[in-house]
């Protein structure tokens, strides 16, 4: 028993004997997060509670959370979930832990996000989580070596694969081919519906990958790994890094967090290098769609003691301005995004001061069907049309073969699959 | 003539609490193996076993229906097709590999033979998570010490060198050469238990060293062969760690429902069904138990003859 409790408990018997004032119960909430989120966690403070807060690996916590339900020991009251999968793997019969928000947090903090941020945590008309941040797709690119080269930026798809078919006679590459979530972007960006919520239907999923929006863009990645424009090793193989290190790669599509959390660290990019651009759009297209990669939301425990403080906790976390301006990625809440902004534009390892606002306008062309699902896309499309873009095989070949792994684990999983 | 009866009563009576005795004894000298048996192996599976027909939701009789969902989900075939080709492949290579190496190990200098066991041994020493990094750098054409072999066969990335030997033998590799030493050490004992005068006399009609091998060792040590196909068999079914982890490599590497026992953790602590955790563990342990009984009866594994 620690002195506080100590402290405590003979408080408590002062006051009962003494029968006088009612000394207010101080309220402790379990936390779990990873160790980047428990530092932010740590600058919680309000009067009254108290914050329990464990550090877990991202890829230990559902294991943990599901033991923890199951031998009905300490179970978290709030979470912090690296993967937005997690809020619909987690609100089944089987394991059903979230905490149904809507009623708990307002509107207006719904109305604060950015256009579609906070779309992985609305599931079925329910609020079910708060997203922390967002890893829209867009273009990363090589500043110097595009003057070099002389060219565009590319706007349209169809620019980008002629930019590609240009660069690659010079042994340069834009981008990998062989990854789950860049491939996914590229279906996306065509408005193929690889696992797209039906509205109005709940448990419903679209799956349709004979469609020409998604056939297009697989054939254009099939031709750019043809003529090596796309690399047929992922972005975090040592052979990437290098040809990025060698100005092999003039432009890239990528998350929010890339620059920040790859081209700075692993790939070494100097000062004034890099720099952002919109996603690009198929010409027939009004506007992007871009998909996304990763992005974390916060989530609460449905038989938690304190919902109300669960919920303050969780709103304060995500959408607190000043806590959020520190945070190592892109906030999704939008004030608090464009006050943690202010530092990327006076970077001077960015190209130019523009990149943030990038950023900012590709969040708004997010694609509403990158949600929480209780199907693992990353690895239907690993096991798929990554593993054949790996070793050269066509991607548009091996849709049926990924449009029978998600039909499957989505029925699976207990969704109603449509075409 | 009494006197003469009863020492002999007494002496059967001696010999009989001795015999009493010695089975104890016996018994006392089992006992923490028997006990940690039940710890760790009975008391577990027959948990399983209850669980599996339990709705570990409601905590209701559920009969077969954690069976039915585990017979319906779409990956188990491809899962199990996936770990009985790699224990196909993997007690393949440990008997040929563990048997050859072991018998012409017994061939040359005890002080040599010695040392290569002990080196053969090493990697065994070496955790199979830490083993399976190792690994992913030894296959991958850009950074591996036998790059000059790869390229000869045109691999450049991980990928091609992968998917072009399959993951089962990818699996077989890695786990040949971490258990095969431990093997080769319990085959040195087994071989050095040989009696001479069996060799000496072999030698002397006239057997040269590939017929003393095959026709004299082998015959002698083949219940430690038996007992490694079926050790292997059962540690194979169970292969996790190795696919689990090949998820570092990133990319079209990850694989987190190649083997059956990623199935039974994805249901326990993904999906939270625990109830079908258990009845595809429990099948898991009834195929390797079976596979282990008929071998063992079929090559009269027990009788001392």
């Amino acid at each position: 028993m620690n002195i506080k409790k100590v402290l405590k408990y003979a408080t408590l018997a002062v006051g009962t004997v003494a029968g006088t004032a009612v000394v207010a119960e101080e309220i402790t909430l379990n936390v779990w997060a990873d160790s980047v989120r428990v530092p932010m966690f740590e600058k919680y403070s309000k009067d009254g509670v108290e914050l329990n807060i464990t550090t877990i690996s991202a890829p230990e916590l559902v294991a943990k959370i599901q033991l923890a339900m199951q031998a009905k020991t300490e179970v978290p009251d709030v979470v912090f979930f690296n993967n937005v999968n997690y809020t619909a793997q987690l609100s089944t019969r089987r394991s059903n832990y979230i905490l149904d928000l809507s009623d708990l947090i307002s509107q207006e903090v719904e109305d604060a996000y950015s256009t579609n941020a906070n779309s992985p945590c609305e599931i079925d008309g329910k609020l079910l989580c708060l997203r922390n941040d967002v890893a829209q797709f867009h273009i990363w690119y090589n500043a110097p070596l595009m003057d070099e080269l002389g060219e565009e930026l590319p706007t349209t798809w169809e620019e980008f694969e002629a930019l590609g078919a240009r660069v690659a006679e010079q042994g340069m590459a834009l981008g990998s081919a062989a990854q789950d979530a860049p491939l996914m972007n590229f279906l996306s960006a065509g408005g193929c519906q690889f696992a797209a919520p039906v509205e109005g239907q709940s448990n419903t999923l679209r799956i349709d990958l004979s469609t020409e929006s998604c056939t297009r863009p697989a054939a254009m990645v099939d031709r750019m790994v043809a003529n090596g424009s796309l690399t047929k090793v992922g972005p975090f193989d040592p052979a990437f890094a290098q040809m990025y290190r060698d100005n092999k790669i003039p432009l890239l599509l990528g998350p929010s967090w890339f620059a920040e959390h790859v081209i700075r660290p692993s790939y070494g990019a100097p000062e004034g290098q890099t720099g952002a651009a919109l996603p690009p759009r198929w010409a027939d297209q009004d506007q992007p769609i871009t998909w996304h990669w990763g992005g974390g939301t916060y989530a609460g425990w449905r038989k938690t003691a304190h919902p109300e403080e669960v919920a303050d906790l969780i709103e304060w976390i995500a959408t607190d301005i000043e806590l959020q301006t520190t945070a190592v990625t892109m906030p999704a809440h939008e004030a608090s995004s464009v006050a943690w902004g202010a530092a990327i534009s006076a970077d001077p390892w960015y190209a130019n001061d523009q990149t943030y606002n990038v950023m900012l306008e590709a969040v708004q062309y997010s694609d509403t069907n990158y949600t929480s699902l209780r199907v693992n896309l990353a690895g239907a499309f690993s096991g798929t049309v990554a593993k054949a873009a790996s070793i050269g095989e066509s991607v548009l070949a091996a849709l049926p073969a990924l449009e029978a792994e998600l039909t499957n684990q989505a029925k699976l999983n207990g969704y109603t699959v449509v075409k | 003539m009494t006197s003469l009866l009863m020492s002999q009563i007494d002496r059967e009576r001696a010999e009989k609490s001795a015999r009493l005795r010695n089975i104890g004894y016996s018994y006392i000298f089992l006992l923490p193996y028997l006990i940690l048996l039940a710890m760790f192996g009975i008391i577990p599976i027959s948990y399983a076993f209850g669980l599996s027909f339990i709705d570990t939701i409601d905590y209701v009789f559920y009969g077969v229906k954690n069976y039915d969902f585990v017979f319906a989900d779409f990956r188990i075939m491809r899962s199990l097709t996936n770990v009985l080709t790699f224990v196909v492949f993997w007690v393949t290579l440990t008997v040929l590999g563990v048997v050859t190496l072991s018998l012409m190990l017994d061939n040359i200098g005890k002080r040599i033979a010695g040392t290569l066991r002990t080196l053969y041994f090493l990697p065994g020493a070496v955790s199979s998570s830490a083993l399976v990094v190792l690994w992913i750098f030894v296959l991958d054409p850009a950074v591996s010490p036998f790059q000059g072999i790869m390229h000869f066969f045109g691999w450049e990335t991980l990928a091609d060198t992968v998917f072009t030997i399959g993951m089962p033998a990818v699996f077989m590799l890695m786990a040949f050469f971490t258990g095969a030493g431990g093997w080769i050490v319990v085959f040195g004992g087994a071989l050095s238990g040989i009696s001479t005068e069996v060799v000496e006399a072999a030698r002397v009609d006239g057997a040269n060293r590939a017929q003393l091998a095959l026709r004299i060792k082998l015959p002698l040590i083949w219940r430690s062969v038996i007992l490694m196909g079926i050790l292997s068999f059962a540690t194979g079914m169970q292969i996790f760690v190795e696919p689990q982890l090949m998820s570092m490599a990133r990319g079209p590497f990850t694989m987190p429902d190649w083997s059956l026992n990623q199935m039974a953790y994805q249901y326990a602590f993904q999906m939270g069904d625990f109830g079908a955790s258990a009845a595809l563990s429990t099948l898991l342990v009834a195929f390797s138990i079976s596979i282990a009984l008929v071998v063992v009866f079929k090559t009269k594994f027990y009788n001392i003859s």
